[in-house]
């Protein structure tokens, strides 16, 4: 057996690995859907009566675009009880005159520095007509130093970070806070909402409308990508209790728990995942009991990227921050006092997220140089790479079959149709191109060449003609 | 490897079971979400005629044409969502002549049925609907009126 043939029977077992982890994770969001499917807020469209008080924390860089709107639709919320705080990361663009402009913001007093580091609270803002809001402006630091900023302001038991380009669902709080009440006490310390890709709607007079545009081809794939990771992955991780990531897009935490942890690290690229991780890490290693859940049904809605150039950089820095993140806490990998989330979460972090894209790659090069040097026969060339692509699809498939039946968000039926031929497209170079990222930021992060945020350009969600 | 290798069959034939089942799950939710648009239609004419027949001023004059109309309202399920929604909306004495049509047209007895079916929304939404009428006894016209329903219907 040559290395070829060694490499290529490597390459074999590992996708066949991630596809088996793949549909047990989609058979676990089954379950859970089962055991708790999503419920009304109130019978009569009211909130619950009791919700912990929210603070809404928006991190925003040079989000002109979007920020008006992402604001309307949190304040917009059916929850008894939160606040908004907009935090501008040192933007050169115009979001913060935008929200002076809207909400009639005038300068109050800067809040005490607080606990957790961040960047100098240069302004602050509030609007004497919408009460519960608040706007600062730090000194260019990094999302993690606005997110500080913004916990260390905020006054609710829990705090929420939506990312300035989401537009959260009505009753996306009051959903996601649920959790917190019904566990009756300290366990759950985080939930992560779901993600949904928006780019083709358009928020018009407080609702997210769908359009007659398209959302186009990259947009297209990106919602079967997103759907697979947030309306399944991760409802399956936390079904077995090793979510290892909350998305930086939407997710609550207990404030006293974020600052017990030190808030957000702002050394890495990653800083959402890497708190998940450092919270699972220290409430198990001071014995605390530790909980953090995923939902499918609170739902932000965020713009994805629409040209490749700005995709492949998203996905460069996402590959970064959980390449730091697995390795700053390699520990909780072999070590059994951090349970499912290092041995089962993190593992299956390993293997998805750093030997996957390395063996598709391999793969795709091997059986090619295999096959013309006849080693490996056209036959069976073509039974893995119909293999791989069958179960790529199926995956792709039982997703939206999965949120057509559990969750039905998707509005039109041409768009259900769309999206089906998309789960069939990916296979066919979108996939292996971020495999071949994944790979380059590898890569990259090995050889210690350091990566920023870089710029994402954002056509926003508001309607234009509504001024 | 030989073209009669047994792991080479078990991929294709592997590789042909799920993409079979895959796109058959797929197209069975597409013809569902079809299907299903032909019956949101249907639901909402029926909302839309129960509306109107029963807020009439005369129940007598749309007697028939609201018996029929509950009874497929409450076989496609949105009788007890239409009555909830419409007392919502209603006032005074709208209001009664509503619940008084729609108790002359048998909509109590379908909404019992419909309290004892499977689905935890359906049957609260019913036996919501059932508390409204059993607010208070049936107004002296919707019960003479029920005679000539009756009539009417036979």
């Amino acid at each position: 057996m040559t290395i070829l043939h060694l490499a290529v029977l490597v390459v074999v077992v590992v996708m066949l690995a991630h596809h088996a982890i793949q549909f047990t994770l989609l058979g676990l969001a089954v379950r859970a859907m089962i055991r708790r499917p999503p419920r009304r807020v109130g019978i009569a469209h009211g909130p619950a009566p009791v919700l912990p008080p929210v603070s809404v924390i928006l991190p925003a860089f040079n989000e002109a675009a979007g920020i008006v709107a992402s604001v309307r639709a949190i304040l917009g919320s059916r929850h008894p009880d939160f606040e908004v705080v907009v935090v501008s990361d040192g933007s050169t663009d115009d979001t913060v005159d935008r929200l002076v402009a809207a909400f009639g913001l005038v300068p109050c007093t800067v809040p005490d520095h607080g606990p957790l580091d961040h960047q100098r609270v240069r302004t602050a803002w509030r609007s004497p007509l919408v009460s519960g809001l608040l706007v600062l402006e730090t000194d260019n630091g990094g999302k993690a130093s606005a997110l500080n900023a913004g916990v260390s302001a905020a006054r609710g038991t829990l705090v929420a970070c939506v990312d300035a380009d989401c537009l959260l669902e009505r009753d996306g709080l009051a959903r996601a806070t649920r959790p917190f009440i019904e566990a009756g006490g300290d366990a759950v310390i985080a939930v992560g909402g779901s993600v949904r890709v928006a780019n083709g709607r358009l928020w018009q007079a407080g609702r997210l409308n769908v359009t007659g545009r398209g959302p186009g081809l990259w947009p297209l794939v990106q919602t079967v990508e997103y759907l697979r990771a947030f309306a399944v992955a991760r409802l399956g991780w936390s079904e077995i209790g090793a979510v290892t990531l909350v998305s930086g897009a939407f997710g609550v935490f207990r404030r006293d728990a974020v600052l017990w942890v030190g808030g957000y690290d702002r050394s890495t690229i990653g800083e959402d995942m890497e708190l998940v991780v450092r919270l699972h890490r220290r409430h198990r290693e001071a014995g605390r009991p530790c909980r953090i859940v995923a939902l499918a049904d609170p739902i932000a809605w965020t713009e994805v990227p629409h040209s490749l150039d700005v995709l492949r950089r998203q996905r460069t820095r996402w590959q970064r921050g959980a390449l730091e993140t697995l390795w700053r806490h390699r520990v909780m990998l072999v070590d059994p006092r951090y349970g499912r989330p290092g041995r089962i979460g993190l593992a299956a972090g390993v293997l998805c997220d750093v030997v996957v894209p390395v063996a598709e790659t391999v793969g795709l090069v091997a059986m090619p140089l295999l096959w013309m040097t006849g080693a490996l026969s056209p036959a069976h060339w073509l039974a893995f790479l119909c293999l791989g692509t069958v179960t790529g699809v199926a995956h792709s498939m039982g997703a939206l079959v999965f949120d057509e039946l559990g969750m039905r968000r998707i509005t039109r039926t041409r768009d259900l149709a769309l999206l089906g031929a998309a789960a069939l497209i990916e296979n066919f170079g979108f996939r292996q191109l971020v495999a071949w990222w994944r790979v380059c930021a590898t890569a990259q992060w090995l050889a210690g060449r350091g990566a920023g945020w870089g710029a994402m350009p954002r056509r926003g969600l508001a309607d234009p003609l509504a001024g | 490897m030989g073209p009669h290798d047994p792991a080479l069959t078990a991929i294709w034939l592997g590789s042909m079971v799920l993409a079979g089942l895959a796109v058959a799950a797929f197209c069975a939710v597409l013809t569902a979400r079809v299907l299903g648009r032909g019956r949101a239609a249907r639901r909402r004419r029926l909302t839309l005629e129960i509306l109107s027949a029963a807020s009439a001023t005369d129940p007598a004059a749309n007697a028939c044409h609201l018996v029929d109309a509950v009874r497929e309202a409450a076989r496609a399920g949105v009788l007890a969502r239409t009555i909830v929604e419409a007392m919502g909306l209603l006032g005074g004495a709208a209001r009664e002549r509503f619940l008084a049509n729609l108790f002359t047209a048998g909509a109590p007895a379908h909404l019992r049925r419909a309290s004892t079916r499977k689905g935890a929304d359906a049957r609260l939404l019913a036996r919501t609907a059932l508390a409204l009428f059993a607010a208070g006894p049936p107004p002296q016209a919707a019960m003479q009126a029920r005679g000539v329903v009756r009539r009417r219907a036979a």
